[in-house]
């Protein structure tokens, strides 16, 4: 293990981090004892299992890259960036990191309670690695940073947690480092400081200082990610552009939730269904333009959803409504028969209703499918087939990256003011 | 090992901040604040005088100038003992009650301990200013030999870090220590001549050198250095010096190579 200081060595070697062949093993103890007896009497510390955390990692990341880290959890995330941290030390294989590292794995971990904000300012910056000079110069810059002027002499322990975290956060980006490492933080506090963290993290990264970030928030990734890696099991399963590997790894995750909804009996779908069943949706099929069934799409492209639906009774003015949602949950659109004025009459027997979109706008990535059927007054559901299906929008390198939607539009260059 | 003091050397400012933090935490929001840590002293010496000097009728030796005090006496090896005694209580605990920090972010976990004793080594400074003060208006002439108490205070930090890196080392896997700790400090202290002469001692018992035998206990031979140079105001007996400053350097490169094997390991453990 060698960590080098000398920013002269990260300029001549092209990557700043370069991991080979990391293996990390856990014991995972089945009951913690420590006492000495125990030790005496068993002549061994603990029955504990072996768990390999890390298996065989390798991978370097070049200066000004930022580098996500995706997989579900205990895939080995956050052990690797506690590796790199140098907090954790691998069983097997080196790595070399280039220039200053500051990891921010916790805010204000190191906080003493009774200690003021000004004196945690100082005690913490040490921690991290300042000296007492440069805490000095950017002391101003933190307090203005975390916005606690007024509270700057009272003792952290009166400090609300948007406080505490701010005050964190502020100490922990005011090291600037040449490599950043995060876990997590953007999952706490509140919107105006998550807003404020990812300022600085964009800063940060366009100032070309290396980032590793380790984030359940795949949206985050997609955004502020170059590059990715989709750890499994302590294994690397992909290396590449941030938003391929995201959709990579949603992709099996869905894979995975339909198996196991599969597996329960015959209902091959996932999500839920409710409704009276006076009339029911018995399939929902996903064509393009031509009527060819298909559950892959590209941005741009014809959409058309079959609803085939039988009615076992007449039915009067039913509602039939779709929604598209986002792996992630996020609603995209929610529309139906009747807000669209299409008034169906009444409807008997067996039959079909049609949900066309001439281009879809959908960016890539994995989307959820409900259809219902409702009365008029859209309370009472004959039959809701909630997140039952998903489609895929597969990248086609021609569409736009970020947000949710392709919407349709034109640039202009207007040199005066129009 | 270069490496290592190299490295503590970069962390220093960490070093000095977390004893500035130990010393600001202990005496917050006490009214009398540091002088706390000069009245515990005064009021054990008073304590010990009374049991010891009135009811016991222990008497205190006399020095070449015909002076004696049991106070005196007491304190000038109860301030070291207290302070090894201390050091080592504190930071027992000091690397598990940090696991907040060591799971976190990475610095060289010698500093916990380190900074505990070094804490505990300002309020002995300050206690000995004290010491001083009570030793001149008895008329001690003290400061006659006062250049040897350097050496003696190096000497006994250096056994103090080395035994409270290594107590700390061991409570991460073994959490008796941090219990177990206590009952060691009570029979060490009263296998070191802090509220008894030396000379009390038999010579030999049973055939056994018992004085040469206890004059291993390091912290019997610091004590003895110590009363020297303070109480007799004599040359403190250097080979007794020399054989404690070995050990000391022993103790501290046990210290030092359990940690280079062991500390990687401490975020997995505590």
């Amino acid at each position: 293990m060698k960590v080098l200081d000398s920013l002269a060595t990260s300029k001549k070697t092209s990557s700043v981090i370069d991991v080979q062949g990391v293996w990390k093993k856990f014991r995972i103890y089945h009951e913690r004892n420590q006492s000495l007896k125990e030790i005496i009497l068993r002549g061994k510390r603990a029955d504990y299992e072996e768990l390999w955390a890390l298996k065989d990692v390798s991978f370097s990341i070049p200066q000004g890259m930022t580098l996500g880290i995706v997989g579900e959890n205990g895939s080995g995330k956050s052990t690797l960036l506690k590796i790199l941290a140098r907090i954790l030390k691998p069983n097997k294989g080196s790595f070399v990191v280039n220039g200053k590292v500051s990891a921010l794995l916790e805010l204000g971990a190191g906080f003493h309670p009774e200690l003021t904000g000004r004196e945690n300012i100082y005690l913490n910056g040490s921690i991290l690695g300042l000296s007492q000079r440069e805490i000095r110069d950017r002391f101003d810059e933190i307090v203005e940073f975390s916005e606690l002027e007024r509270f700057i002499d009272t003792p952290v322990k009166s400090y609300s947690s948007g406080m505490y975290l701010r005050l964190g956060f502020a100490v922990a980006v005011s090291v600037d480092p040449d490599v950043l490492l995060i876990d997590e933080i953007l999952a706490v506090g509140d919107e105006a400081f998550q807003r404020k963290c990812s300022d600085k993290i964009f800063d940060f990264k366009n100032r070309g200082k290396t980032i590793v970030l380790v984030s359940h928030g795949l949206e985050a990734v997609r955004s502020i990610c170059d590059e990715a890696i989709w750890l499994h099991e302590g294994e690397i399963q992909a290396r590449d552009e941030a938003r391929k590997v995201v959709d990579l790894y949603l992709n099996k995750v869905n894979e995975e939730e339909q198996q196991r909804a599969g597996r329960g009996g015959e209902e091959q779908h996932l999500g839920t269904r409710v409704g009276s069943r006076e009339v029911e949706i018995t399939k929902v099929a996903f064509c393009d333009l031509d009527g060819k069934e298909r559950d892959c799409f590209q941005t741009g492209q014809g959409f058309v959803v079959r609803i085939y639906y039988r009615a076992h009774q007449s039915i009067d003015k039913p509602v039939f409504g779709v929604a598209i949602y986002r792996s992630d949950g996020t609603h995209v659109t929610g529309p139906n028969t009747r807000l669209h004025r299409l008034e169906i009459e009444t409807v008997s027997g067996e039959g079909c209703v049609e949900y066309v979109v001439d281009s879809l706008p959908l960016l890539p990535g994995t989307y959820l499918f409900s259809a219902a059927i409702y009365d008029y007054a859209c309370l009472h559901p004959y039959d809701h087939h909630e997140k039952m299906y998903t489609f895929r929008i597969l990248p086609s390198g021609e569409e736009e990256f970020y947000g949710v939607v392709q919407i349709p539009c034109a640039w202009r260059h207007v040199k005066e003011k129009p | 090992m270069l490496e290592k003091v190299r490295e503590l050397y970069k962390y220093r400012e960490l070093l000095a901040n977390l004893v500035k933090r130990e010393l600001k935490v202990k005496y917050k929001r006490s009214v009398l604040g540091f002088f706390w840590s000069l009245l515990n002293p005064l009021f054990t010496m008073l304590v010990f005088t009374f049991v010891f000097a009135f009811v016991l009728r222990i008497p205190p030796p006399e020095n070449a100038w015909g002076l004696s005090s049991f106070p005196m006496f007491l304190l000038c090896a109860l301030l070291p003992w207290n302070f090894f005694s201390l050091s080592l209580g504190s930071s027992v605990g000091s690397i598990v009650g940090n696991s907040n920090l060591i799971r976190k972010i990475y610095f060289p976990r010698e500093i916990l301990p380190t900074s505990l004793t070094l804490a505990n080594l300002i309020n002995f400074f300050l206690e000995c200013l004290v010491l001083f003060l009570f030793l001149a208006i008895l008329g001690y002439p003290f400061y006659l030999y006062l250049p040897f108490l350097l050496p003696i205070l190096f000497i006994e930090l250096l056994f103090v870090i080395g035994m409270a890196l290594i107590f700390s080392f061991l409570n991460v896997y073994f959490r008796d220590v941090e219990h177990f700790v206590g009952i060691i400090l009570m029979i060490w202290f009263y296998a070191t001549p802090v509220i008894y002469p030396f000379s009390m001692i038999p010579v030999e018992w049973r055939g056994l050198p018992i004085q040469s035998i206890l004059k291993l206990n390091p912290m019997t031979a610091l004590a003895l250095c110590y009363r020297d140079v303070l109480y007799f105001c004599r040359m403190p007996d250097l080979s007794l010096l020399l054989y404690t400053g070995l050990l000391s350097l022993v103790v501290l490169i046990v210290a030092y190579l359990l940690f280079k094997r062991y500390e990687p390991f401490f975020a997995e453990e505590v």
